[in-house]
């Protein structure tokens, strides 16, 4: 057997850092001594040799001749931190222009990597699968399932690891010293749900198994971080203490870690952040439990690791079959709906995120462009300095490093103040709940980050760097000394118009992004919703669980005492109450129609109409300004006892009726789950269609009904007022604490902000675009003006001799801004080819604006070029102040 | 008159001296880490080497192939004459400047051993 080889990486490194001819010799002591070593002992040789490796390392950086690297590189980073301080003005403009680009870059990267790298912050997320029930004949639509469903999930459906269910309650915690009492996000959870995301509590413990049942001993409950903080003080005694949940005792268990709000986006878990979490089947939930048709919970499951998600889906499907035949009245063709967890979680958001970090990329292009060309100037300034040092036989390559040296530390230094932006920016971006991130507060500049941002802040630093300090360096000493020192213009002049052309086209690109965002914006605003928002304020009111099941009756008159007290109210001009906000996407509820109208619709075989459903009082359509188009609204007379009359939306007429035909007086066989069968309810009236999903979104076919006939547990108050409505709502409180103190009054807020929210995210992307595009144009015009100033002073021996020859100011003048204005159109072309090849990636976030809109493309143009006129104008007055005397002793 | 030898440089020609035919990268080392009781890397030493031989006062001469080394050879180093007069002035200056205190520094090195 040959004697043993040394490590091989340790030997690699050792060779590379040996000088050539001497290679041979120092390899071979070392193996020699490596061999004697180990004869006594392999393993202790191989340490040692290894430790060589890094004496070869450390020696090579300590030696202080030959190919000094380290030495030689602290010593021209202080000759380039001398040489900057001398230049106060470039370091500042390179570093802010640097910590913009960058940090803009750091800031939609930390976005990039939390929502698209990272994903969900759950074990074993790209496992995880949102199941919910969809038609299988290729219809649209997703719906959730049944508790009943998911018994038989659990026990048909094998591939799972785990199957949780989960269902969103918002019960009111009692406060303990009569105040009022604090409604609170809840979730219903199976004991397995926190686990198998990998969620566990830091104080306490989850769920038993035997507290989620129907018998559990005691209600448990967990708290999440937030509300152990802001209600409890953070006791850690909190344990095994009794709270109140609409009147129902709960007892503590556990609380949740910081930074776990069950908000991740998608199906996944809720849409606002869950205050507690409470045991699935020993809850409110619980009452539904056994109804097949009450679709209302969420499911997520963990497909096995040693199963594929096909094959689950099979098995679910298997059981969407057996279902169908068991349940004919209840089940038509539907079958499961799988989502993955991750990819539903993303993408919404996908597109806008990618457009940003694009954005981005694109202003830090032209903030490095803007840094090469301040530096291309500044080299053109030290024409002398490089010469003179070549000439006294300074190595090109050591200038040359100390040069890119000098770029590095400017873009250390960028990179530094550009931590302060990304950081400032995403505090930015989370208080406006910018890009609709769901979990955008929990996105933070971590050591990823700031590897991230440093590498970028390298590269660049790089590649604005090399290229001028190349130039720098290029020509011969011999004839820069003898030009005494009068820069050459050549095609160093070239490559910085070359780069402020490619500046005013990004920049023009970016602005017709944010252009074309804007316009859809505008679009969306002037839209009519179909209501009037004006000087209405919503607030809402839920009854306990348990209070309305057993007393409708009841939960009406609350409702309507409620609202009697808020029209007494001084200012207030008229009140109503509603289920659904008519800017909320509300649900369906399915009806039959009596007698069967000539619908355009055709239906399946034992499938029903389907509409949205909302219980109003009367007074509602006249509160928020929905037009009564045939018939009549309700009155007080469609109480309980009433007739039972329904009102439709004009989409519903047009649907179900046909255009033109009057709907008045057909009947519509409505039931309800808790109602038994189907009452038959007559339209009385026809109302204007709104747009339930925002002003971009669609109508829907809708029916209202009277809320004394069609009670449910939570009623949005609508109060009309002239004057600030929001001055009501401490009045609204004290009526309602009166009335029934353990009821809080939720979400006080004008309609107009409802209708806000959902125009927030074109708005905050419209926005963060727009600053982008701004801060990119403001760079460009930096770099119009450098490069224009710079031009006029190469020129001002021209200029001079110009003036002296008799021409105008006015001529002088002209000339520069001609100049500029050439500069300008070149930009401006390119970036406008460049916005016709991008224009499909922001096609699909546009409203009623298309990528090419003559009159964003003509405003942004223009814009610019202003932009680069007002640039240049500093520089054109100096050359036409120019005395031409002075500018011939010039040289 | 040549320049005043470095510490490291006076210690490789002492080296050079004790170890006569078999100086090379190792043997060197080795040497030097015995009598100094510190260790060394190797390429400390060739870099002192190439300096040394740059200059004159040693000269090398390159051995045989052997398996040990993995099939490299040795470059053996020798005195050469300005070494000679080099390490000869060094230790002149040495020993003229502990003349007259050898108690003085009999006492310093017992305190220290």
């Amino acid at each position: 057997m040959s004697h043993p080889t040394p490590p091989r990486l340790a030997h690699w490194v050792i060779a590379r850092l040996t000088p050539a001819n001497e290679r041979e010799f120092w390899l071979g002591d070392l193996e020699e001594q490596f061999a004697d070593r180990a004869g006594a002992d392999p393993r202790a040789a191989r340490v040692w040799y290894r430790r060589q490796a890094w004496r070869a390392v450390t020696h090579r950086i300590r030696r202080a001749e030959g190919g000094n690297v380290l030495e030689g590189t602290v010593q021209d980073a202080r000759y380039a931190a001398r040489s900057l301080r001398r230049s106060p003005g470039f370091v500042v403009l390179a570093t802010l222009t640097l910590a913009l680009g960058i940090g803009a870059t750091a800031m939609i990267y930390a976005v990039v990597d939390h929502v698209l790298v990272r994903g969900l912050p759950f074990d074993d997320a790209d496992r995880l699968v949102v199941v919910r029930n969809g038609y299988t004949d290729g219809r649209p639509g997703t719906w959730l399932v049944s508790f009943p469903d998911y018994e038989d999930y659990l026990d048909a459906v094998t591939g799972f690891e785990q199957l949780a269910a989960w269902q969103e309650q918002s019960p009111a915690l009692a406060s303990e010293d009569g105040a009022a009492a604090q409604r609170l996000n809840a979730v219903d959870a199976t004991a397995n749900l926190l686990p198998m995301l990998g969620v566990e509590p830091i104080l306490g413990r989850g769920f038993l198994p035997e507290e989620d049942h129907v018998d559990a001993p005691q209600r448990a409950a967990i708290l999440s971080h937030s509300l152990w903080q802001t209600r409890f003080g953070a006791d850690e005694q909190i344990l095994g203490q009794r709270i109140l949940l609409d009147e129902t005792p709960y007892t503590v268990v556990g609380v949740l870690p910081l930074g776990f709000t069950g908000v991740t986006g998608g199906f996944v878990l809720a849409s606002q952040p869950i205050d507690i979490w409470l045991p699935y089947r020993a809850s409110f939930s619980r009452g539904g439990m056994t109804v097949r048709g009450l679709t209302n919970v969420n499911l997520i499951g963990k497909v096995g690791a040693n199963t594929t998600y096909d094959q689950v889906f099979a098995e679910a499907q298997a059981l969407g079959g057996t279902l169908d035949e068991q349940f004919p009245d209840l089940r038509n063709n539907i079958g499961p709906q799988f989502h993955i967890a991750q990819r539903k979680a993303v993408e919404s958001v996908e597109r806008q995120i990618w457009l940003s970090f694009g954005a981005v990329s694109l202003l830090l292009i032209i903030a490095c462009a803007n840094v090469a060309n301040l530096l291309i100037g500044r080299a053109s300034h030290r024409q002398r300095e490089m010469a003179l040092r070549t000439a006294l036989g300074g190595g090109r390559v050591r200038l040359l490093r100390q040069l890119v040296i000098e770029s590095l530390l400017v873009a250390a230094a960028g990179a530094t103040a550009g931590v302060g932006i990304a950081y400032a920016g995403l505090r930015l971006l989370a208080a406006n709940r910018a890009l609709e991130i769901a979990s955008i507060d929990t996105v933070v500049i971590d050591g990823r980050i700031l590897v991230f941002l440093f590498l970028v802040a390298a590269v660049a630093g790089l590649l604005f760097g090399v290229g001028p300090a190349l130039f720098a360096t290029s020509r011969p000493p011999a004839d820069t000394l003898r030009s005494e020192g009068r820069a050459v213009t050549g095609t160093r002049s070239y490559v910085r118009r070359g780069l402020v052309v490619g500046q005013l086209a990004l920049s023009l690109v970016l602005l017709i992004g944010a252009g074309l965002l804007g316009r859809s914006l505008q679009t969306v605003m002037g839209i009519d919703p179909g209501f009037e928002p004006r000087g209405v304020i919503t607030a809402r009111i839920q009854l306990p669980m348990d209070f309305v099941s057993a007393d409708w009756p009841r939960a009406v008159e609350v409702v309507d005492q409620f609202t009697e007290r808020a029209r007494q109210l001084p200012g207030v001009r008229s009140a109503a109450a509603t289920y659904q906000l008519p800017t909320s996407p509300g649900w369906n509820n399915a009806f039959d129609i009596d007698p069967v109208p000539i619908a355009p619709v055709e239906l399946a075989a034992g499938e029903q109409f389907q509409a949205r459903f909302s219980p109003v009082t009367p007074g509602y359509f006249e509160t928020v300004g929905v037009r009564l188009l045939r018939g009549r609204t309700f009155t007080d007379a469609d109480g309980v006892d009433g007739n039972r009359v329904v009102v439709v939306n004009q989409r519903f007429a047009d649907m179900y009726f046909g255009p033109g035909v009057d709907p008045i007086g057909a009947r519509l066989q409505y039931g309800n789950w808790w109602q038994g069968g189907p009452p038959e309810y007559e339209i009385v009236g026809v109302v204007e269609n709104v747009l339930f999903a925002g002003r971009d979104g669609d109508t829907y076919q809708a029916t209202y009904f009277p809320h004394a006939q069609q009670p449910v547990r939570e009623m949005n108050l609508v109060v009309a007022a002239d004057g600030d409505p929001l001055e009501l709502v401490p009045a609204l409180r004290a009526q309602l604490q009166e009335l029934d103190p353990t009821l809080p009054l939720d979400d006080p807020l004008p309609l107009g902000a409802h209708l806000a929210e959902s125009d927030e995210g074109r708005r905050s992307l419209a926005v963060m675009l727009g600053v982008f595009a701004i801060s990119a144009a403001t760079l460009a015009a930096i770099g119009v003006y450098g490069v224009m100033a710079f031009l006029v002073t190469q020129r001002t021996r021209e200029m001079g001799i110009r003036v002296a020859l008799g021409a105008r100011t006015h001529d002088v003048r002209s000339m520069v801004l001609g100049a500029a204005m050439r500069l300008a159109a070149a930009g401006i072309v390119l970036g406008l080819a460049g916005a016709w090849l991008l224009g499909g990636i922001v096609e699909r976030l546009l409203f009623g604006v298309p990528p090419v809109d003559l009159m964003t493309w003509t405003l942004v143009a223009a814009f610019l070029g202003a932009v680069a006129l007002a640039a240049s104008w500093l520089p054109a007055r100096r050359a036409t102040a120019t005395d031409p005397m002075s500018s011939l002793r010039s040289d | 008159m040549g320049r005043v030898l470095g510490e490291f440089e006076h210690l490789i020609l002492l080296a050079l001296v004790r170890l006569r035919e078999d100086a090379y990268g190792v043997t060197i080392k080795e040497e030097i880490e015995a009598q100094t009781g510190r260790e060394l890397y190797i390429g400390a030493v060739y870099t002192a080497l190439a300096r040394l031989q740059k200059n004159g006062y040693v000269a090398a001469e390159v051995g045989e192939p052997t398996a040990k080394r993995g099939g490299r050879r040795k470059k053996f180093y020798t005195l050469a004459n300005p070494g000679r007069d080099a390490l000869r002035q060094s230790q002149l200056a040495l020993r003229g400047m502990s003349e007259g205190i050898e108690a003085e520094l009999d006492a310093i090195t017992e305190s220290s051993s």
